[in-house]
């Protein structure tokens, strides 16, 4: 499924790589200008390592390595969980845009459950039960917070389309794999390997959704 | 975002995967069995069976809320209501009816025609005083626990000790909203 590293296709398409890299700065524009139906540039593969390095090889043998984003796709950074108390139990980042370290994660969902409660108070309506949406020059946060009290929140891309939905299959997902697992404590940090599988997978489907296009 | 509208019991029952309900009532037969001949007091085993719906209704709460959409509540009513029609037809996949209440509204009963745990049991006269489906209670405690009510929930009259309906008394005794320790410094 991937070339060896010096295979006689892998050399050829670093070579056409320095040209083709150049044409391929902006990938988002480009790709609309290019005419649909060419099919030499067409995708024929991309390997997404665990650092969200992708690495394109179209048809034609040239590569291109985005470390940003699919294509029309919004990327996401991190997945936070948080218990009632405000204590992380889950922590995902996806691509080094989101990475941090154990101890700023946790920094992070102390802050942002301090935030949350105090925007209740803040809010000039009554009723308030929190921040749905931060958005921010460089990324947006979406906040799902259930009746119990446990908060699901997402740092992506602006303009993230559909992390309301993410959220909430997170939350389903959370329910299903951690809670209904007996030998997990309520409350207590996430170890649970299905948890893992099927939040990988409902979010590489998402990004992968669009790399056919 | 428009809400999404909360979905009807019979809708996520169908949707659900649903296990052979006589596995189900053998399983439960069998730990309560269990519990007679480790405990040996019906006292003893009632206590148990609510402790373990307890348990079982802290975790069933999450996976309630986020099949069925349901909205928050604006009062007790509202609760058992939706625990009566949505609650028990998408987990036991029967439907209940709420009756009984008392002026305040804080007290109700939940009335259970039918009750897949007790299919082909009969109480032998050693065990008379022992609520069979204690677990129930335990678990309507525990949901609404996690959603920041404490209630009390009793059986007051039980098919298998000679009524002819299951009915629980769910009497709501406060709201416990979460709150922010603003002043934990005194």
């Amino acid at each position: 499924m991937f070339d060896p590293p010096n295979s006689p296709k892998r050399k050829l398409a670093k070579d056409k790589e320095r040209e083709s890299d150049m044409e391929f700065k902006k990938p988002s524009l480009k790709r609309k200008i290019q005419n649909p139906k060419d099919k030499t540039k067409q995708l024929v593969r991309c390997v997404n390592d665990s650092h969200g390095v992708i690495d394109r090889q179209w048809l034609d043998g040239s590569t291109v390595a985005d470390t940003t984003k699919v294509f029309g796709m919004a990327a996401i950074y991190s997945l936070y969980i948080i218990n009632k108390s405000g204590g992380l139990i889950y922590y995902k980042d996806y691509g080094s845009a989101g990475r941090m370290d154990t101890n700023d994660s946790l920094r992070v969902a102390s802050l942002w459950h301090s935030m949350h409660a105090i925007s209740q108070q803040l809010s000039p309506v009554s009723g308030c039960l929190g921040i749905e949406l931060l958005q921010a020059d460089t990324f947006d946060l979406h906040c799902f917070q259930s009746l119990t009290g446990t908060k699901f929140f997402v740092v992506c891309e602006p303009g993230a389309q559909h992390m309301e939905n993410l959220l909430k299959f997170v939350y389903e997902l959370y329910t299903d794999y951690v809670l209904k697992n007996p030998f997990y404590e309520m409350e207590m940090p996430i170890r649970c390997e299905l948890f893992d599988i099927n939040l990988t997978q409902a979010v590489q489907k998402d990004r992968v959704a669009f790399l056919g296009r | 975002m428009p809400p999404v509208a909360p979905r009807s019991g019979d809708a996520i029952f169908a949707n659900v995967e649903r296990v052979n309900a006589e596995l189900f009532t053998l399983t439960y037969g069998a730990i309560v069995r269990q519990l007679l001949t480790d405990l040996e007091e019906v006292e003893e085993v009632n206590k148990q069976l609510d402790q373990m719906g307890y348990n079982i209704g802290i975790r069933l709460i999450d996976e309630f809320l986020a099949k069925s959409n349901v909205s928050r509540c604006n009062d007790f009513r509202e609760t058992t209501d939706v625990i009566a029609k949505v609650g028990f037809k998408m987990f036991l996949g029967v439907t209940a009816s709420v009756t009984n209440w008392d002026a305040d509204g804080t007290c109700c009963s939940i009335v259970l025609e039918d009750n897949p745990l007790v299919d082909f049991v009969e109480l032998p006269d050693n065990c008379q005083g022992l609520y069979y489906c204690n677990i129930l209670s335990g678990v309507i405690r525990g949901a609404l626990d996690m959603v920041s009510m404490k209630t009390e929930v009793t059986w007051l009259r039980d098919v298998l000790r000679g009524d002819d309906v299951f009915e629980l008394q769910v009497k709501l005794l406060k709201h416990v909203p979460e709150e922010y320790p603003y002043k934990d410094d005194e």
